[in-house]
């Protein structure tokens, strides 16, 4: 009887981990690329593309700008600083008295900065709302959802449409950990009860 | 998986459930054994069936790319002798600068030998094969035809044999080239005097010896613009010639057929007014007598909705015998018609918006009998041909194509192409009505390498965003079944190379070839996944900088010379490995840091990063597409000759932004020294200038190395257990300096010489900015590193 619940249950964990595995190098990571203008206060979306790809790390930049990303009800999946692309850090290196050298340097300004975001994709996201963190001001709010339905019209069985990037929600429980637990106990009890049949 | 799911839910004889319910063991283990190995043998990976031959359906039987890194357009090609084909047209070197291009190819588009242009800024536009198994291209100037029409003689190998240069007033173009039965060549074109020429543009034509060496010449021209653009040698020595005409007919835009006698004298000229702009494109004698012209005619000057393809034939007194149209999308992007099977014809060209044909853009072969009846017409998507300039029409089955190709998704590049079609053949073509009650077919798709064109096997191709399988390493082709009718996205991806994704119109049996390019992102040291760590990309720069002169140099250091670029970066890299020998030993780094940084190099030959286009440069064009997952971007210039002195000069380095993440990027030189410590100290750490100047200044938060009040710099201070009365002021030339006129309302603690600091080039990290690079470390992927 424990040979029968053994391959038992070796088959339930065949069929819940090929699906997992599938070709090697099987990848639908996606990102959302967003090519912006910073202008006299004002940002303006010039595009924005979703794509197979995988994202930078978000959340360690520091900066004035705060980016949120929501859901389609607007509850935000999470928050990151951005660095106002219109300043950049100039150094320079001079000759002092002949041949010492010191560092000098200056912050650049421009009235007009194009500048790129790359965002990872997750469930339900469906905008980014850039704040000026100093006067709360709401910068702009990009919606994804078109390039998100021209993404999913080009690859309409990707699979379930869902963010292969692993994430969850604020304060909620991630999905995979929910589905492990309960295929593990099902799996558990399915053993004991072959067992006490025995 | 849906396999897999069937047997799952499928119902159970009765005989095993009664096996089952008994729960006899050795049965029950039997059973499950054998569901075991049949799920086990579901699961395995399903090996390539074999391929179908390419003349077992109609479809794209191959696309190749050539021309090496190098954008192009192809023109024309033509069926050699030999069963292969061969093209003109120009390619675009980083210069800018049009040079022709000639490829030969094997039957399958695999590249025999190619010709470039040495200091012609010429384009092929006319190509036909000699007597002699050479080769006589006839091509324009590059630079607005202003250098005359061109002459090129190739021997079977693709070397020069001859070429001259025919400069008849300040622009020409040579359209089309045959040889004559004298083994001379007779050449049509246009040209025009200069700007301000009376007559616009005239036609012109040139016959030569074998030599090209010029016998005669003739004007074709009236009082507005006129173009010649096919010429074809009759058997009795005369001439029939085609193009355009705005001098003579209706008075609008009229195609002509023009009669020539053996010495170049008119015999006969007709017009053909069609919707009012017409054009000639093709003439040729038919082998049964008579002429057939081809051309386009559109109800207005600008192609648009409406236009046509025209056939016309005309018995041998130039009288016509019928007029065949059909609808054209882009009368400029190549129509072709060639006597085919049967003494029929081929005409293709383009599909326009709701043509109830196919999808706009596709492209149509049409056959048309010598009676003027359609016989057939089939729809082709075009893969990764966008742009098609030229199309010969194939005596049996099918047409090749030439053009241009667009590169990998994001690119605007495009390049030399060639393609060929398979149509079903002769009279038993399938025509669309006869395959609209199959709704699923075999989709073929074939993977290659895009310069050498070689098989690429083990490539892992989605069907409209779901894995498909993997490409076989026999023949680098992918067969998928049942594939339902209609318009279907192909992705391929595999290591070393751009992903790619390419529309497919599967309507009927196809094959669809998919070129890869290598990658534009070398990886050189990566020690895990992108998310858990921090990606390092290097970019090189096409220029440099003068501080002396303050100007920017365009240098080929790079651009020329890979190797010297990975060479820089590889010292560059030792840098970041050896970060722990300039970081304070009191605070310590990760013994792990080396590990949690992936590094990798940019290389795209036709797009570098500019270093000195604002203060921090620009990444080429598309980098953050390509390199999407790039937490600092390094532009590498090769150096900075002098030094700095003041506005307008440009600085040495310059950071994006602080603190690592999108959109951040920094310049360097490659021997600039320390300095990369403090320009990755702001990209990648988030780090703040400690000296004093007009640069910019905030707390960063968490662990700063500079703090907004005193009292803060001393609170961190004294948690970090460091001496809190080394909490400075930032002021003067540096901090901790009590003289100088520049002081800022921020403090700082690390002691100079700070690598932040004035000790840029000479200093090392101290507590505080080493407690904000350990903490960088750490939250790379929520800490998990």
């Amino acid at each position: 009887m424990k040979k029968t619940a053994l391959a038992f249950g070796i088959l339930l964990i065949s069929l819940l981990i090929v699906p997992v595995h599938g070709y090697p190098g099987e990848d639908y990571t996606k990102i959302l690329v967003l090519h912006l203008n910073f202008s006299h206060d004002q940002v303006t979306e010039q595009s924005v593309e979703m794509q197979y790809g995988h994202p930078p790390n978000l959340g360690i930049e520091s900066g004035d700008i705060l980016g949120s990303l929501k859901t389609i009800d607007g509850k935000i999946i999470r928050e990151f600083d951005l660095s106002d692309p219109r300043v950049q850090l100039g150094d320079a290196i001079v000759r002092n008295n002949g041949t010492n050298q010191s560092i000098t340097g200056s912050a650049y300004y421009s009235d007009s900065a194009d500048f790129t975001l790359v965002l990872p994709y997750y469930q339900n996201q469906m905008t980014l709302d850039l704040t000026d963190k100093n006067t709360g001001r709401l910068l702009k709010s990009v919606n994804f959802s078109q390039a998100i339905e021209r993404f999913q019209r080009e690859y309409p069985d990707d699979p379930g449409g869902i963010p292969v990037y692993q994430f969850m929600l604020e304060g909620s429980t991630p999905l995979y950990l929910v589905t492990g637990i309960g295929l593990s106990v099902l799996l558990l009890v399915v053993i004991l009860m072959m067992s006490r049949k025995k | 998986m849906r396999e897999i799911i069937r047997i799952m839910t499928a119902p159970v004889p009765d005989s095993l459930e009664k096996h089952c319910s008994s729960c006899h063991p050795r049965y029950s283990q039997q059973f499950l054994l054998v569901i075991l190995v049949a799920v086990s043998l579901i699961m395995l990976p399903v090996s390539a069936a074999d391929q179908n031959g390419p003349g077992g359906y109609a479809g794209i039987q191959w696309e190749r790319m050539f021309g090496g890194s190098l954008a192009g357009q192809g023109n024309a090609v033509i069926l050699t002798g030999e069963g292969g084909y061969i093209a003109t047209g120009s390619v675009t070197g980083s210069d800018g600068k049009t040079n022709l291009y000639v490829v030969m190819t094997d039957g399958s588009g695999n590249q025999i030998w190619d010709y470039h242009g040495e200091k012609e800024t010429y384009e092929g536009n006319s190509i036909i094969e000699t007597a002699d198994n050479g080769f006589v291209i006839a091509g324009s100037s590059g630079d607005r035809y202003g250098d005359g029409l061109l002459l090129l003689k190739l021997d079977s190998s693709g070397n020069k044999v001859w070429s001259n240069i025919f400069r008849i007033g300040q622009y020409g173009q040579a359209n089309s080239v045959k040889q004559t039965s004298d083994g001379g060549f007779i050449v049509v074109g246009s040209v025009k005097s200069d700007d301000s020429s009376p007559t616009g543009w005239d036609g012109y034509i040139l016959k030569t010896d074998d030599k090209g060496n010029e016998e005669w010449n003739r004007n074709f021209k009236g009082q507005k613009d006129d173009f010649g653009n096919d010429i074809d040698q009759l058997p009795d020595g005369s001439y029939i010639v085609t193009g355009s005409t705005e001098s003579f007919g209706s008075g609008g835009k009229d195609l002509f057929l023009l009669s020539l006698d053996s010495k170049g004298d008119m015999a006969g000229f007709t017009t053909f007014a069609g919707q009012g702009n017409a054009t000639g494109i093709s003439v040729f004698q038919k082998s049964n007598g008579g002429v057939a012209l081809s051309g386009t005619s559109c109800p207005s000057a600008s192609p648009g909705s409406g236009c046509e393809a025209t056939l016309i034939r005309t018995t041998a007194l130039n009288e016509t015998q019928w007029e065949k149209s059909i609808p054209l999308s882009d009368p400029g992007a190549g129509i072709a018609a060639g006597e085919s099977f049967n003494g029929g014809y081929t005409v293709a060209g383009f599909l326009g918006p709701n043509d109830t044909r196919g999808p706009a853009g596709d492209l149509f072969v049409t056959a048309i009998d010598d009676t003027g009846n359609e016989v057939s017409t089939q729809i082709f998507a075009l893969g990764q041909i966008v742009e098609i300039s030229g199309i010969a029409a194939l005596p049996e089955d099918g047409v090749v194509i030439t053009g241009s190709a667009g590169e990998t998704g994001s690119q605007s590049r495009t390049k030399f192409s060639i393609g060929r079609i398979w149509t079903s053949r002769g009279n038993t073509a399938k025509a669309p009505a006869q395959t609209t009650e199959q709704k699923n077919f075999d989709l073929t798709v074939l993977v290659r390498e895009e310069h050498t064109g070689a098989d690429i096997g083990q490539a892992l191709v989605y069907l409209d965003g779901s894995a498909a399988g993997l490409t076989s390493d026999t023949d680098g082709s992918l067969p998928l079944s049942a594939v339902s009718r209609g318009q279907h996205s192909v992705r391929v991806t595999k290591d070393g190379y751009e992903e790619i994704t390419r529309k497919v119109d599967v309507e009927s049996d196809t094959s669809s070839t998919i070129t890869l390019s290598p990658s534009k992102v070398t990886p050189i040291i990566v020690h895990g996944p992108v998310e858990d760590k921090i990606d390092v990309v290097f970019v090189p720069s096409e220029t440099e900088y003068n501080g002396d002169t303050n100007q920017k140099i365009p240098v080929d250091t790079y651009t020329s010379c890979r190797t010297a670029f990975e060479n820089d970066v590889n010292r560059l890299i030792s840098s970041y490995l050896s970060l722990d020998s300039v970081t304070s030993r009191n605070i310590g780094l990760p013994a792990d840091f080396r590990d949690r940084m992936n590094f990798y190099y940019y290389w795209d030959p036709d797009n570098f990063a500019d270093a000195f286009d604002g203060c921090a440069g620009t990444l080429p064009a598309h980098f953050w597409e390509n390199a999407p997952f790039t937490d600092v971007a390094v532009i590498v210039y090769p150096t900075y000759i002098g030094y700095y002195t003041g506005p307008p000069g440009e600085p040495n380095g310059c950071a994006s932004g602080l603190g690592l993440g999108s959109h951040i990027w920094f310049k360097i030189s490659a021997d600039a020294g320390r300095l990369i410590y403090h320009e990755n100290g702001h990209a990648m750490f988030g780090l703040v200038d400690t000296y004093c100047g007009d640069t910019y200044y905030v707390e960063n938060d968490p662990d700063p190395n500079v703090w907004s009040s005193e009292s803060a710099c001393i609170a961190s201070a004294k948690a970090g257990q460091w001496d809190a009365s080394v909490c400075y002021q930032i002021r003067g030339m540096t901090s901790g300096s009590s003289s100088g006129t520049c002081v800022k309302q921020f403090w700082d603690w690390d002691p100079e010489p700070d690598i932040m600091g004035n000790g840029a080039y000479s200093g090392t990290f101290g507590n505080a900015s080493t407690t904000r690079i350990t903490y960088i470390f750490n939250s790379i992927n929520g800490g998990k590193s």
